[in-house]
């Protein structure tokens, strides 16, 4: 049966029309805003702006600042890629109640962000839990105030986001470890090859695939999904040290009123996320094809 | 002469039928009716009114008035459905913001004073009193000139926060200072808080993890001691220099606090900083929305407390007195039913309703319909002797928000919590202040006349 070139086109047309209204018009409308100052009312009118809110974004030390805390909960990623390795790696080999551990490790990953956030909140106070616990054992000169402190504050958010995120990496690589063949493990054993060394030569490689979508997955949302850490723990503070992107994004629309500088910091984070995504398809395309 | 009386007739009945029109348009706007107490509500068939607020969160026992309110204003008109939503206080200015892009949303929403009521203002989110209120609803109202802008005010407000400072008179006697003999002077206040101190006593309980205690300490103690009037903050939020020798004057002085506050300022909340205070782990903390509620907590738990104005270091005007700001209600623009939201916002302020405010919360409302000798605690009479005197509002409600959230908020934290000199403060500000000159190009011109109508 022959089929007229456009019989597809019309099937997919209300798919087509559904995705470009859910996705491509808010894409065009941010990119429209960015390069005006968007007006609220006719009391303050939109004026065309062309790249001035880029440019004053990319001049403002606090977007600047934003930046570079985005850049410093990067170092997360490899934590959290070197832990569910290893973590995996053991529950791989099913000791005792592994199920359990599982569970256990898997937990803090469906808990809410805000849920999380507050109770680490009141556990980092200068006087909390945390504090309490290193004063009872002799460690009071080294409980620093965590969340009060502007050097602090960022590394103590990094480390409620490892222990959030973690459980997630650990289920993926023990799923992928699941799928490979158990020969490749047992042929390394038989070769005497000892835990470190099947590790290294053997799941290492075999996780690849599942490690390199876990890292770019976490990039992205070291870049974009940490605003809710970062509202319920710290606001942005102290002394606005704790500020990342999405923060700024959210303080230039919903507190300054000013859209296009938003628009023009949401259009940033996109191309950089972009950029990310594009490097995942490359390195899929490049390394992994023969893993996967 | 016969025609140019004609001519002059023709031009007078011409007038006459203009006016007669225009007449009517104006009352067939508003149904028939006068405004606000006045309107005629039952002329508007079935009609529901939505309030979105912030309940208990802004005043602690507010709910049950509210619901009252409604019931009985239900009662006297049938016809009308009220339909109250507790907002959360954190994203409220979002919400309202995005409620305002889509012009839908509720009929009446609270706000702040000043800058808060005046930026959804200038979004075109909502109408003037005087469009929906009467001269007779307005006139008693004594916060009412806070949101004044282009002739018109543009929130009724309800009830005033008062911000005192707070302290123990047990701690007090404990340390060897008289209760009943609060510091005045600044210089009298640190003295104070070093006997605490030496006494082993946390002079003052703060939490500026959120910020807000920030913007309280630095807007209702100390900025308000360089004015008379606000017209030259306005005016220095246009073109003012905030690194200037005066703007560090009391920069300085928060410097000067450091030693007598908790050691964690960063790492607690604003609330855990009151509660602190409330537990006897404190002698003083800065006053607060709310302030006389705590004290009537605490007073009902066998606790002695006093209140103060905050001390004095500045030769200004409103140096010496207590900060208040009275916050209610807007009415929005997409409304249907504004001169129905006119209504049940004056109902509220009948003297029945605002005697049962006081009575259910202990907030003071902002209205000369209600009588102060209802004030039921020394604390409180004090508190109302002193707005008596002086009626000096909040400082931050004239500046820009950006001002308070990258400059209030940020500069504590700074200065109490970590190492900010007085200089890195005043500058943190005028960067913030340049900032927003730059961004808001738009906004300034409604400063620009907003400058004109602060008293």
């Amino acid at each position: 049966m022959k089929v007229n070139r456009t019989t597809p086109w019309l099937f997919a047309a209300p798919t087509l029309v559904l995705v470009g209204a859910v996705f491509l018009f808010p894409l065009i409308a941010v990119f429209r805003y960015s390069l005006e100052n968007v007006g609220i009312s006719s009391y303050v009118p939109t004026t065309f702006a062309g790249l001035s809110n880029f440019r004053f974004i990319y001049s403002d030390p606090l977007f600047v600042a934003a930046l570079e805390n985005n850049l410093k909960l990067f170092l997360c990623v490899p934590f959290m890629a070197l832990l569910s390795v290893i973590l995996a790696a053991i529950l791989f080999d099913r000791p005792r109640g592994w199920k359990v551990y599982r569970t256990m490790l898997f937990l803090p990953y469906v808990i809410s962000i805000p849920v999380v956030g507050v109770v680490f909140g009141y556990m980092f106070e200068r006087d909390g839990i945390i504090n309490s616990g290193l004063r009872a054992v002799g460690l009071g000169g080294v409980a620093p105030d965590w969340l009060g402190s502007s050097s602090w504050a960022l590394p103590t958010i990094m480390i409620v986001i490892i222990w959030k995120e973690l459980g997630f990496g650990i289920v993926l690589c023990l799923a992928r470890l699941m799928s490979v063949d158990e020969h490749l493990f047992e042929a390394a054993r038989v070769d005497g090859a000892r835990w470190w060394k099947v590790l290294r030569h053997v799941t290492v490689p075999q996780l690849a695939p599942a490690l390199v979508f876990y890292v770019i997955v976490e990039l992205i949302n070291m870049l974009s999904w940490v605003f809710a850490y970062v509202y319920v723990m710290t606001l942005g503070g102290p002394e606005n040290s704790t500020v990342v992107s999405e923060y700024y994004i959210y303080q230039a629309v919903f507190q300054d009123n000013v859209i296009g500088i938003g628009a023009a910091a949401g259009v940033t984070l996109l191309a950089v996320v972009s950029m990310l995504i594009i490097v995942r398809v490359w390195m899929r395309r490049r390394f992994l094809l023969g893993y996967e | 002469m016969k025609r140019i009386a004609r001519g002059t007739a023709l031009t007078v009945a011409l007038g006459a039928l203009c006016l007669l029109a225009l007449t009517a348009a104006a009352v067939g706007a508003n149904g028939g009716g006068g405004l606000g107490s006045q309107y005629d509500v039952g002329k508007d068939g079935k009609i529901t009114l939505t309030v979105w607020w912030l309940g208990n969160q802004e005043v602690p026992g507010i709910e049950p008035w509210m619901k009252q309110t409604v019931a009985k204003y239900e009662a006297l008109h049938p016809n009308v459905t009220v339909k109250t939503v507790i907002e959360p206080t954190d994203t409220w200015t979002a919400t309202q913001k995005t409620a305002c892009a889509g012009k839908s949303g509720p009929d009446i929403w609270y706000n702040w004073a000043g800058t808060w009521s005046l930026e959804q203002v200038w979004a075109g989110c909502t109408v003037p009193n005087e469009s929906v209120l009467s001269a007779g609803d307005l006139g008693p109202v004594a916060n009412i000139n806070e949101t004044r802008w282009e002739g018109k005010t543009w929130l009724y407000p309800l009830y005033r926060f008062v911000y005192p400072v707070v302290y123990s008179k047990t701690l007090f006697t404990k340390a060897g200072l008289d209760p009943n003999k609060p510091p005045q002077t600044w210089s009298q206040f640190l003295a104070a808080c070093k006997k605490l101190k030496a006494a082993g006593i946390t002079p003052i309980a703060i939490g500026l993890k959120d910020g807000f205690g920030g913007e309280i300490l630095g807007s209702a103690t100390f900025q308000k001691q360089l004015f008379s009037s606000y017209k030259p903050l306005v005016q220095m939020v246009i073109n003012g220099d905030f690194t200037s020798p005066t703007w560090k004057s009391w920069i300085q002085h928060v410097v000067e606090l450091k030693p007598y506050v908790n050691n964690d300022v960063n790492s607690i909340t604003f609330g855990d900083g009151l509660a602190r205070f409330q537990s006897g782990k404190a002698a003083m903390v800065f006053g607060t929305p709310g302030a006389q509620q705590m004290i009537a907590a605490m007073v009902k738990s066998s606790k002695e407390v006093g209140v103060m104005k905050p001390p004095v270091f500045g030769t200004a005007a409103y140096a010496n007195s207590l900060v208040n700001t009275g916050n209610g209600f807007q009415v929005t623009s997409w409304s249907k039913h504004k001169q129905a939201a006119g209504n049940f916002l004056a109902f509220m302020h009948t003297p029945a309703r605002l005697k049962a405010l006081y009575a259910q919360t202990g907030i003071f409302p902002t209205d000369n319909r209600w009588n102060p000798s209802q004030a039921k605690s020394s604390t409180d009479r004090l508190m109302l002797q002193w707005l008596a005197q002086k009626n000096v509002n909040y400082p931050a409600n004239y500046y820009p928000t950006n001002l308070d959230v990258n400059g209030n908020f940020v500069i504590f934290q700074g200065i109490l919590g970590g190492n900010m000199t007085v200089n890195q403060a005043a500058s943190t500000y005028e960067s913030v202040i340049t900032k927003w000159r730059k961004l808001s190009q738009g906004e300034l011109p409604n400063y620009e006349t907003w400058v004109k109508s602060v008293r």
